[in-house]
């Protein structure tokens, strides 16, 4: 095995991590996960312009780990929906990171589509994102692929990703956004 | 026409849509992991009201979050109204954000390039 879940997730908790979560992503989690960063938030009197986007930012990157963080046949959990988030001041910034399973076969859907929100403006991300919500398609799990758009453009940064092989049916792919 | 009343919650806003003033309201926050099934009676009760609107219809949006799920909820909301305002009746959103709000009033300006109702941009203190 490759990448070991555990030590990639260890590494990232360091003095900078204000919060951090690996586990269950079902409807209750996303609910307290929000409410935990929240209150640190609140806790910190974080500006409310910036304090708005970073948790703009979070309720779409959680609600992607619930929509599609899998589970690997091989990991020994009881649940379907798995993730990993940690927010991280990093003195001028914050990064949120978050992390999920995908199968090997959706690699290139997902990485095309954050290569191509990357080269955008500002202005082509709002174009884009107007495009798609008034093209009346949407997938069955309601985003019609607008919350990578969203962070883009709430964030004002790139996404950064990294894929890690876990086994040869599956990748975990983490995600960076910095505000 | 009698009123649709749906109490918020953490995760899902207030709505009062008064069917005999043609006064609506949504307000607080609208981030469910599942929008389509919270908007569907909304939606519902729409498709009742525009068959029998009122002369004037004022539409109040007062979010503080919303997720992208919910966005496309927001723009169906718009598009059943915008039938009864292409039709002649009078029809208005006001969207309500708060001062340095950027990204709210942007959003509010996706769906005014979208939709042909007038929208009336409130900007409010914090």
């Amino acid at each position: 095995m490759n990448f070991n879940l555990n030590q990639w997730y260890s590494e990232k908790i360091d003095e900078d991590a204000i919060f951090d979560y690996m586990g269950r992503i079902e409807d209750e989690d996303v609910t307290n996960i929000l409410e935990s960063i929240e209150q640190i938030l609140q806790d910190r009197n974080e500006s409310p312009k910036l304090f708005k986007k970073i948790f703009n930012v979070l309720v779409e990157l959680v609600q992607n780990l619930h929509h599609h963080g899998e589970v690997p046949s091989d990991f020994d959990v009881s649940y379907e929906k798995f993730g990993v988030l940690i927010l991280r001041d990093e003195g001028t910034q914050y990064r949120i990171c978050a992390g999920n399973f995908i199968k090997v076969d959706g690699l290139r859907l997902i990485r095309d589509r954050i290569d191509q929100i990357n080269t955008l403006s500002s202005t082509e991300t709002q174009s884009l994102y107007r495009i798609i919500l008034g093209n009346d398609q949407f997938s069955e799990k309601g985003g019609g692929g607008l919350g990578m758009v969203d962070i883009a453009r709430k964030s004002g940064n790139n996404m950064e990703y990294q894929f890690f092989e876990y086994n040869p049916n599956f990748l975990f792919l983490a995600i960076d956004v910095i505000i | 026409m009698n009123s649709l009343i749906i109490e918020g919650s953490p995760k899902t806003p207030n709505i009062n849509f008064d069917g005999n003033e043609g006064s609506f309201l949504i307000s607080g926050r609208s981030i469910p992991e599942n929008s389509l099934d919270f908007y569907k009676p909304i939606i519902e009760w729409l498709d009742a009201y525009i068959s029998e609107p009122k002369e004037t219809t004022t539409v109040n949006i007062r979010l503080e979050y919303f997720n992208t799920s919910s966005s496309k909820c927001l723009l169906d909301v718009f598009k059943k109204l915008e039938v009864i305002f292409k039709r002649g009746q009078k029809v208005g959103i006001n969207w309500y954000y708060e001062a340095d709000d950027e990204d709210m009033l942007e959003a509010g300006e996706d769906y005014q390039s979208i939709i042909k109702i007038p929208f009336t941009m409130i900007e409010e203190e914090e």
